[in-house]
This record gives structure tokens, C-alpha cells and sequence, in this order.
């Protein structure tokens, strides 16, 4: 049974969607919620790479101030009791961010099945109808294919964020120089793979898909 | 006594003038004071901006683990100018605030002016400097009002200025925002408003 036809208002009834269509307007509805997911790991990653940032930052001051101790040769044993509680803290902090981005790799995997799903649907729609696709779109007016598109494009962008910060959760509590620091924060927090286009993408999918009030 | 009637209405006009303006200030001065509050952690945000920016340019990416990452300088400073433009828009929104205060009190100052001047020889010198215990003398409330208005035009432009001159390259100046946006209050200018509305106070609260 054919979707409804375009330009019904959306309001005036409930469409019957056919199998292809409820997959991809589900689809549409999971990226916007693993997106929403991934921004909230996002910021509580920020916070501990933060929190993990300043404990190296604080243990290097206290490493200089250590050495003008051992030169005059007084109170060692005291500063290496207070230097394992960073110590620990740090520890702490690193589990967590691997917690982060255990769940992160866990979102991406499933984006990627978003996206397999709905070139599933695609090939479908070629054996079903032809190269050319059908001749109705699916809801207004994208093209089965551009659903392919958007889906493939989210999850390339995710992906290559996710080994970003692979990389950042890797190294930032092993490195001291704080410039470099400030980069994997800044890398970290304003994701420079992740483009504005992104929310266009997504925004304009959930459009079409009904999921928002044209 | 056809003389000191019309006299005493010319007083009565211009003290109503100057009421009305003393109290359009006293609003103003709280929208002014909590816009300013409001611009605080905008800078703080360009402050940290300015931070980022700089590490971004400091450090060479090719020889950090983060070499194999495509584009990622470009793509990490064009974020980072993204934020500051987000920000500086905000604090266009604040400083448009900051503006209709100016305006408004300008606006308010022009019209004691005018109704000074329109009734300056029916009063005459001598009871435009006289002072009572309700009220300060005319010349005194109007010196006052000249110094508020000025007060806030200079503030303003002050203001405006400094924020004209921020750049994304411009690292320490971005950094020093927040210490140069305070350093623009001073402490003359913290006490004026509340000093003169202390001094008018009486005046106000009669008829």
C-alpha cells in the first residue's frame, strides 16, 4: 500500500506509513536522540578531560616546587604523602573518561546501523522499483536516496568525532604541556567534525519526516 | 506680583522637568547596572576564547598525536571564531541595552534644558542659584544633570570601543577583556548617580 500523497496537509489525518517509510521516520527519530546522547557525554566528558587537565597541571607546580625542596633537603617524606592523592584522583578521573568513551563508541556503532539500515531500504527500493527509485517520495519530497545521504553523512562525521576523542582520552593524562592541553579540551568540547551542516541535516530530516510541525 | 506668579509657575515647570528626569534615571541606572552585570560572563567566555585561540596557534599539530587528524587545525580555529562571534553578538545585544539607557536619559536631560531655557529669563539668575532646604538650587540640578548625561555617553562609548577592537588574532587582548571592561567603571563615576539621587532625594519626595 502507497504512502499518502504529497501536499495533504499533515495535520488533517494520521498516514498510513508503509514498511519503508515507518523504518526510515523511526530512524530519523533515533538520530535525533542519540545525537541528543551524545551531546550530553560530550559535556560530562568535558568536565572530567577538565577536571583531569587541571589535577597534571596542579602535580607539574608541585613538581617544581618538590625539587627547590629536595635542594635544600628538608621536608621530602611530606611531599610525597600529599603527591598520591592526585595521584589517585587522576585514576579516577581517567576510568571515568573511559566509561565516556566507552559509551560514546557504543552510540557511533549504533549510528552506524542507522545508517546501514536505510541503505538496506534503498537497495530495496532499487529491486522493487527500479534505478530510478519510486515515483512518490516517501513523505514530501526527498528522494529515498537523500535519507541514504544524510544518514551516511551524520555517521561519517560522528565516527571521525568519536576517534578524535579516542585519540584526546588517550593522551591527555599523559601530557604536560599546557598548550597542547588546551587544545584537547577545545578540540574536545567545540568537535570540529561535527559541522553546523550536521544540525541543518538533521533538523531538515526530522522535517520531512513529520517528527516536526511543518 | 503678576511678575512673581508667572515666576513661580516657571520654577514649578522646570522642577517638574528635572523630577520627572531624576526619576527616569533612577530607572535607568538599575537597567544599566544589571546589563553590565549580564556582560561579565560573556567576557569571560571571549577571556577563555582568547586562551584557546592562542594554544590553537601555539602548538604544532604535525608534531602531536593529533597529526593524523584531517584539517584539524583549521577546523578547531574556525569553532573557536564561531564561539567569539556568538558571544560578540550577544554583547552587541547588551550594548544596544546599554544605548537606549543612554538615550533615554540624554533624551530626558534635553527636555530640563529646554524648559530651562524657555522660562531662564522669567526666573532670572538669582532664584536659578537659590537653594532651599527641599530642594538644591536649578543651576546645581542641571550642572548635576549635564554631569550624569555625560557620565553615560562616555561609558558607553567607552565601551562600545573597546569591544570594536577585539580580534581573533588578537590574543592578550582578548584575554585582558574582563580586567579592561572593569577598569572602564570608575570609581568617581560607581558614586555620581547614587551621590546626585542622594542629593535630590527631598527634592523628590515633595510636591
Amino acid at each position: 500500500m502507497e504512502a499518502r500523497s504529497p501536499g495533504v496537509a499533515s495535520s488533517a489525518r494520521k498516514p498510513v506509513l508503509n514498511n519503508s517509510a515507518r523504518k526510515i521516520k523511526d530512524n530519523a527519530a533515533d538520530w535525533h536522540n542519540f545525537i541528543l546522547k551524545w551531546d550530553k557525554l560530550n559535556d560530562a566528558g568535558f568536565t572530567v578531560a577538565n577536571n583531569i587537565v587541571n589535577i597534571k597541571i596542579s602535580k607539574e607546580t608541585e613538581n617544581d616546587a618538590n625539587h627547590q625542596v629536595d635542594c635544600d633537603g628538608s621536608s621530602v617524606i611530606q611531599k610525597s604523602a600529599s603527591a598520591s592523592e592526585p595521584h589517585k584522583e587522576l585514576e579516577e578521573c581517567c576510568t571515568e573518561l573511559l566509561d565516556i568513551m566507552d559509551k560514546m563508541t557504543h552510540l557511533v556503532s549504533k549510528m552506524a546501523k542507522l545508517s546501514s539500515t536505510v541503505k538496506g531500504i534503498c537497495v530495496l527500493e532499487s529491486f522493487q522499483h527500479g534505478e530510478a527509485g519510486r515515483d512518490r517520495p516517501l513523505f514530501h519530497t526527498w528522494p529515498t536516496k537523500q535519507f541514504d545521504e544524510v544518514s551516511s553523512k551524520l555517521a561519517d562525521a560522528y565516527q571521525q568525532e568519536l576517534r578524535l576523542k579516542q585519540a584526546i582520552a588517550q593522551e591527555v593524562a599523559h601530557n604536560t604541556e599546557q598548550d597542547l592541553a588546551m587544545v584537547y579540551l577545545s578540540a574536545w568540547l567545540y568537535q570540529p567534525y561535527i559541522e553546523d551542516s550536521s544540525r541543518v541535516l538533521l533538523e531538515s530530516m526530522l522535517l520531512e519526516t513529520g517528527h516536526r510541525p511543518l | 506680583m503678576h511678575d512673581s506668579m508667572s515666576k513661580q509657575a516657571a520654577i514649578l515647570s522646570v522642577h517638574q522637568a528635572t523630577k520627572k528626569c531624576f526619576e527616569v534615571i533612577g530607572q535607568q541606572q538599575s537597567v544599566w547596572d544589571c546589563t553590565l552585570a549580564d556582560c561579565l560572563p560573556l567576557l569571560s567566555s571571549l577571556s577563555s576564547l582568547g586562551e584557546q585561540l592562542q594554544s590553537c596557534s601555539k602548538v604544532h599539530f604535525k608534531n602531536t598525536p593529533l597529526q593524523g587528524f584531517p584539517e584539524l587545525e583549521q577546523r578547531l580555529r574556525y569553532k573557536l571564531i564561531q564561539a567569539v562571534e556568538t558571544v560578540l553578538g550577544k554583547l552587541g545585544e547588551k550594548m544596544s541595552v546599554l544605548q537606549t539607557v543612554r538615550d533615554a536619559v540624554s533624551n530626558q536631560v534635553a527636555t530640563v534644558f529646554q524648559q530651562y531655557e524657555q522660562h531662564a529669563d522669567t526666573i532670572g539668575l538669582s532664584a536659578s542659584i537659590e537653594r532651599s532646604s527641599l530642594a538644591p538650587s536649578v543651576a546645581d540640578m542641571l550642572e548635576w544633570l549635564q554631569d550624569i548625561d555625560r557620565f553615560y555617553r562616555n561609558q558607553f562609548l567607552k565601551r562600545k570601543l573597546l569591544l570594536q577592537t577585539i580580534k581573533p588574532d588578537n590574543f592578550s587582548h582578548m584575554q585582558a577583556l574582563p580586567q579592561s571592561w572593569n577598569r572602564v567603571s570608575t570609581q568617581k563615576g560607581q558614586e555620581l548617580i547614587q551621590d546626585t539621587l542622594m542629593k535630590v532625594s527631598f527634592f523628590m519626595d515633595s510636591h
